[in-house]
């Protein structure tokens, strides 16, 4: 799973607009990782297909669209984080 | 004050482009609309916005490009104009730096989205030579007037290889 993609299901474990994931994204990763909107717009559309995150129905006459993690998505997020774990902890066993 | 300047870029060189915005901006000349080989320009502040430029995936006017057009206004961006798929953006300059794309695979994904356009634009162009080349040995006496097409057919061919082989170099460079 790329960087983007793990902080946007991140964002989306409640319910977040295109604005709000790039806000949260740049805050829990201390500006490191940022996403520009035709970026994020590219990789959204990407977890729709996935099944990994599905768009909230919106109020007629309203463009902004919210998007909110799917239960199929919360799964695939809590697999890469045991992934990431294992990752960090052999790494930490090694190196220190 | 207003102000009209015509000038006309290849596409391929759409960075090119962007940079002109820039500088316009930056000389207090801010971006009003676009048409082919003209821009409109409004006097403002200098070094007011960042200027953008996108190739959308669809035509403006589309459901699709609305909505994504909509998004990328969300952000804070503004859409100054579209001319044909072409969107201008930008972003006042207080607001940090302004991207539309920020990661490898969608800005080689925009580099394909144009040489989707330009690949069949160029390959068409050999069988109308080809055509042409059917009527000269068929011994017609429009002959100069196809010798003439010919030319033009074939500087047309090489303008789009000049097109397609610098999307194809830069794809490869960010690759890299």
């Amino acid at each position: 799973m790329t960087e983007a993609s793990y902080y946007i299901l991140l964002s989306l474990l409640g319910p977040n607009h295109g604005y709000g994931i790039m806000q949260k994204t740049a805050q829990m990763s201390g500006e490191r990782v940022s996403l520009a909107a035709g970026t994020l717009y590219g990789a959204l559309q990407n977890l729709v297909e996935k099944g990994w995150i599905s768009a909230l129905k919106t109020e007629k006459n309203s463009r902004k669209k919210e998007y909110l993690i799917t239960e199929l998505g919360e799964r695939v997020l809590r697999i890469e984080l045991e992934r990431l774990q294992e990752l960090v902890k052999n790494g930490e066993a090694l190196l220190s | 004050m207003k102000k009209v300047v015509r000038k006309l870029f290849f596409v391929w060189n759409y960075e090119k482009e962007e940079m002109w915005l820039n500088a316009m901006s930056a000389q207090g000349w801010q971006l009003k609309s676009v048409g082919f080989a003209r821009y409109e320009f409004e006097s403002g502040e200098p070094r007011e916005f960042q200027y953008r430029m996108e190739f959308l995936k669809w035509m403006p006017k589309t459901e699709q490009a609305r909505d994504y057009l909509a998004f990328v206004e969300d952000t804070g961006a503004e859409v100054v104009d579209t001319y044909f798929q072409w969107a201008y953006y930008r972003k006042p300059v207080t607001a940090g730096e302004f991207e539309i794309f920020s990661d490898k695979a969608s800005l080689i994904e925009h580099y394909k989205r144009l040489l989707f356009i330009f690949v069949p634009l160029m390959l068409l162009n050999i069988p109308i030579q080809w055509l042409s080349g059917e009527l000269v040995s068929s011994g017609a006496d429009y002959l100069v007037f196809v010798r003439w097409t010919d030319y033009v057919n074939l500087a047309v061919f090489l303008l789009l290889a000049v097109g397609v082989g610098t999307l194809c170099r830069r794809i490869r460079a960010i690759r890299r």
